[in-house]
């Protein structure tokens, strides 16, 4: 009778282990994943291929089905035009059912949206952010052709100053907001289809200087663009020759990330399924070498840590917001 | 010749509406946004408008098979003005109409059921094609549709307004 | 030069892409053959299916049907006088007397043989241009690609339009209907009709180009009548035939060298395509030549025509993948397949992209001599295609192009749009217009129109940017010549001159 009894017992332990450890256990090592992705999702990048973010997105898409259920197949679409507002507004149209991912820089999408309003088509609070990378500092850069060293020279050009870009997006209001922040005078030239050819144009001599983040303009180094100022607190450890706007005398952070987001109206499942698969796609080293070896540093910010940015971009938007319209009106 | 000379003149004047469209809907943008429409549409215009011109300046004088601004060789005639002796007008509405009615079709009740539909239904009034070709080549289709789309690329193929999809937004 | 060769070569090494190859070569083959279609309409429809490819595979798809589909034109046209594709015109002159003669195995074998070999001679010109081109296309900025742009739209009105007025006014409405939606370079929304959503990014091209090539070939085929083409059929003759074939080819290396030259320089000129080449080169070789049986089933023609004809595919690449303006239909279709994946058409295209430089060489290649060796295998069941109903060919066009022009954006209104493109296209063609004006003019014109604001922000708002850039002078200078052409021809005939 005691062995029976033991037997009983040890069966209700077991019981009671399996009823009460198991669905824990098993929410532990791996959430119940009641969302079904579509077989094919796509990121759809606002800019031209071949730059930063398009490259990113591209590594991204190739790692990140594995940390997927059913492990879809990712495909980035590139759909460039009007300054990056295009592919924004496909995301913000598109169904919130998981075949389409956004990838875009945060500050270029909010910037739109400061700048052309309800024209920008689309209302950037109604997103659903994921996480963040491609952390740095802006940049200013000038052409090979040019003698310019410094934002002084700038200053005293006695010229409007041309920059190449996009004809929108964060490099127009990051030129227009450190025009006015360190007063010297500029002209857009605009209509480039992403930051390469913008810089190709420059290169040519179609302007005398670009506009674009600290590793995109490394790159173009060998070519020979030449920094003269990066939009941060210090030196990066880059450049460490190029003096930041700070030491030039204009306390000027500007920064540039990529965002990925999903359409408005996207599911909380749905969000926090490409959330932890994010997470945990840029903590897996075969991943962040790939990132490296195309020359990128593999930064990560989380969900909150992304909502902060967007709210500081905001702000400084709405600081600027005349001046944006200004120069949008003169591109018009 | 003469239907053929018709129709030239009718598409050429909604060519012309199309451009002159583009010249006075650019007038209200911005400059840099006006500029190139209004100068390709005004010069598009004036093309057509000279070729509209060498087309009734022909009609006046005996066909000398050189056209307006032409490079003063003949303008070899295209392959269905050669061909003008067979062309009918019913025809062609008829086919045209199959097209309209296939992108109802779809619209309605989607490509599944739109595709072997219309190719049999083509098969069989048009060319009178058996009933076994009609309907083998309808369902290779079908499967090749369905399953290339639907089942390999996961592309959800448009169900139609009467099973509960909704157009897109215009 | 070489960067990006290894991710060709080593696509080109998996099976998943040796089998879109063959399979792409087996669809431009059997589009070559059947009269009234061709890789342009092969390659219209099968553009939607590559969406779900990655891009290397996509464009070694479309790279493949292109070189294919020329020798698939040669089928018919040397065994039933019925030429698959306008590239194959000149082909029946010397291959069906052949063939009547029961030596439609040996021409078969001379026309693979050559088209192979011109093949080559072509895509060697394209590979050795490349450093040139390379460098070139950093001369082109703003001013520079809008004359180019201007350039290529005025010669491809000439050329292929006969009347310049006609073809320059056709390209100007592709150019019009490129602008509707979004400008890049302004930012604004225009032309949109009223439409809030479905017009932001203009018309879609493939939709459009798919419907205008393919849909108006199927209203043409469907007012046709009962078959593709119906004729004599003739004998093959043996194995020994197809050996002769081969040997032949190699007898005439002049012949063979000064059609595939042609051919290549005929392909460079933006618009004109192996249809020109063809007839050229064996225009040329009747002229000099001292076979008597030229016109009768001469070896000699036979593989000029077909030397030529392949050699184009070559020629049409250079331009289009240096500078983003098609040599041809064809590569039309193929930078609506490099736009589609995402790859930047235009100068950087070398510079950024040479591995997708180097699919469409392999692409080019690959088509070729597969189709050949298939071709040559599978001739006289090939040929027995054109006997296919247009009763079941044209509902199967339709409904290919119907499902292709939906798969792209999901969008119902994309699948009215080819259908009025079809048309439209249709139209056109019927009156006179050709359609390749139109359709550079569409893929081109917001390029032009981002070049032209481009340059006149550059130069703040003064038009002399035009004239003091060199290379953009040259070429102005280029467009005054080829629009004044007609009017000097003219005086030579009258006299004046």
């Amino acid at each position: 009778m005691q062995s029976i009894f033991r037997r009983d017992f040890c069966s209700l332990i077991a019981a009671l282990f399996v009823f009460v450890v198991g669905p824990s256990g098993a929410a532990n090592a791996q959430p119940v994943k009641s969302i079904a992705l579509p077989h094919t999702i796509t990121i759809v990048f606002p800019f031209a291929a071949g730059g930063g973010g398009d490259v990113q997105s591209r590594i991204v898409a190739r790692y990140l089905p594995k940390y997927l259920p059913g492990a879809p197949t990712f495909i980035v679409k590139n759909e460039p035009g009007a300054g990056g507002r295009t592919g924004v507004q496909t995301v913000y149209r598109s169904k919130a059912d998981g075949s389409v991912i956004g990838s875009t820089y945060t500050a270029g999408a909010v910037g739109n949206q400061a700048i052309f309003g309800d024209d920008a088509g689309y209302d950037f609070a109604k997103f659903v952010l994921l996480t963040s990378t491609y952390h740095q500092p802006y940049t200013i850069a000038v052409g090979p052709q040019t003698l310019y060293k410094s934002i002084a020279d700038l200053k005293k050009a006695g010229k409007p100053i041309p920059f190449c870009n996009e004809g929108g997006s964060l490099s127009l209001a990051y030129i227009v907001i450190a025009a006015k922040e360190m007063g010297f005078p500029y002209r857009l030239i605009p209509g480039y289809p992403g930051a390469p050819a913008a810089t190709a144009g420059m290169l040519r001599g179609d302007c005398e200087a670009v506009s674009y983040g600290l590793e995109f303009t490394n790159r173009y180094l060998k070519e020979g663009v030449r920094p003269i100022a990066v939009h941060g607190s210090e030196r990066h450890e880059l450049w460490p020759n190029v003096p930041t706007s700070k030491e030039q005398g204009y306390p000027l952070e500007l920064k540039i990330d990529m965002v990925f987001y999903l359409p408005p109206g996207s599911s909380a499942e749905l969000a926090e399924l490409l959330r932890d698969a994010l997470t945990k796609l840029y903590q897996n080293k075969e991943f962040l070498d790939a990132i490296r070896a195309a020359k990128f540093t593999p930064t990560f910010a989380g969900t909150k840590q992304t909502q902060r940015f967007v709210s500081e971009l905001t702000k400084l938007y709405s600081k600027y917001a005349s001046e944006l319209r200004e120069a949008e009106a003169k591109i018009k | 010749m003469r239907k053929l000379s018709e129709g030239r003149i009718i598409l050429l004047i909604l060519l012309l509406g199309c451009a002159l469209y583009f010249v006075f809907a650019g007038l209200g943008y911005g400059r840099n946004s006006r500029l190139f429409p209004v100068a390709v549409g005004t010069v598009t215009a004036v093309l057509i408008l000279l070729d509209l011109a060498s087309l009734w300046a022909s009609g006046l004088v005996s066909r000398t098979g050189v056209g307006a601004g032409g490079s003063g060789r003949t303008e070899v005639p295209s392959l269905t003005e050669r061909e003008e002796v067979g062309y009918s007008g019913a025809r062609l509405m008829r086919m045209v109409g199959w097209l309209l009615g296939s992108a109802l079709g779809v619209g309605l009740v989607g490509f599944a059921l739109t595709v072997p539909v219309f190719i049999v239904s083509f098969g069989r009034v048009e060319g009178r094609a058996s009933w076994v070709a009609c309907l083998l080549t309808a369902v290779v289709f079908f499967i090749f549709i369905v399953g290339y789309f639907e089942f390999f690329m996961r592309i959800r193929m448009f169900r139609g307004v009467l099973f509960g999809d909704l157009l897109p937004l215009i | 030069m070489f960067d990006g060769i290894g991710t060709a070569v080593a696509a080109l090494a998996q099976p998943d892409v040796v089998g879109i190859v063959l399979l792409a070569s087996v669809i431009g083959l059997v589009a070559g053959v059947l009269p009234g279609l061709g890789n342009v309409q092969a390659m219209a429809m099968a553009l939607p299916f590559t969406f779900g490819m990655d891009r290397v595979s996509a464009i070694y798809f479309l790279s493949a049907i292109c070189a294919s589909a020329t020798f698939g034109g040669s089928v018919p046209a040397i065994l039933i006088n019925v030429p698959g594709t306008p590239a194959s015109a000149a082909t029946t002159i010397e291959g069906y007397p052949m063939a009547k003669r029961g030596e439609g195995n040996r021409a078969l074998a001379i026309s693979a043989t050559a088209s192979v070999m011109g093949g080559l001679v072509g895509i060697g010109v394209l590979v050795v241009s490349i450093p040139f081109v390379k460098w070139a296309a950093l001369l082109f900025g703003p001013p520079e690609t809008f004359m180019l742009v201007l350039l290529g739209l005025i010669t491809i009105a000439y050329a292929i339009q006969g009347n310049i007025i006609r073809g320059l006014a056709i390209s100007g409405i592709g150019v019009l209907l490129s602008l509707i939606g979004y400008a890049s370079v302004t930012g604004v929304y225009r032309f949109s009709l009223g439409s809030k959503h479905y017009l932001w990014d203009g018309i879609e091209q493939v939709a459009f180009l798919t419907g205008v090539f393919g849909l108006s070939e199927a209203i043409q085929l469907g007012m046709k009548g009962r078959v593709v083409a119906h004729a004599e059929e003739v004998a093959l003759g043996g194995f020994h035939g197809t050996l002769q074939g081969i040997i032949d080819t190699f007898r005439y290396p002049l012949t063979f060298v000064r059609s595939s030259v042609i051919g290549v320089i005929v392909g460079i000129a933006p618009g004109v395509g192996g249809s020109v080449s063809n007839v050229v080169a064996y225009a040329m070789t009747a002229q000099i030549s001292k076979d008597p049986l030229i016109g009768k089933g001469s070896v000699e023609g036979l593989v000029a025509c077909e030397s030529a004809n392949n050699a184009t595919y070559g020629g049409d690449a250079i331009p289009t993948l240096a500078f983003g303006i098609p040599g041809s239909l064809a590569m039309a279709i193929l930078l609506g397949g490099l736009n589609l994946h995402g790859v930047p058409v235009g100068p950087w295209l070398m510079r950024e992209h040479m591995e997708i430089v180097w699919v469409v060489v392999f692409g080019l290649l690959a088509g070729t001599v597969v189709s050949c060796v298939g071709g040559l295998l599978l001739a006289r069941w090939l040929a027995r295609i054109t006997l296919i109903s247009t009763s079941l060919l044209v509902p199967t066009i339709v409904v290919l192009i119907l499902t292709g022009a939906y798969a792209i954006r999901q969008n119902f209104w994309d699948v009215v749009v080819a259908i009025l493109s079809g048309i439209f296209g249709y139209f056109l063609t019927r009156h006179g217009f050709s359609l390749l004006p139109l359709i550079i003019g569409f893929l081109l014109g917001a390029v032009a129109e981002q070049a032209f604001i481009q340059s006149l922000h550059i130069s703040e708002g003064s038009l002399s940017i035009f004239f003091s850039h060199p290379l953009s002078l040259l070429l102005f200078l280029g467009v005054v010549a080829t629009g004044l052409y007609p009017v000097f021809q003219r005086l030579v005939v009258k006299g004046v001159l």
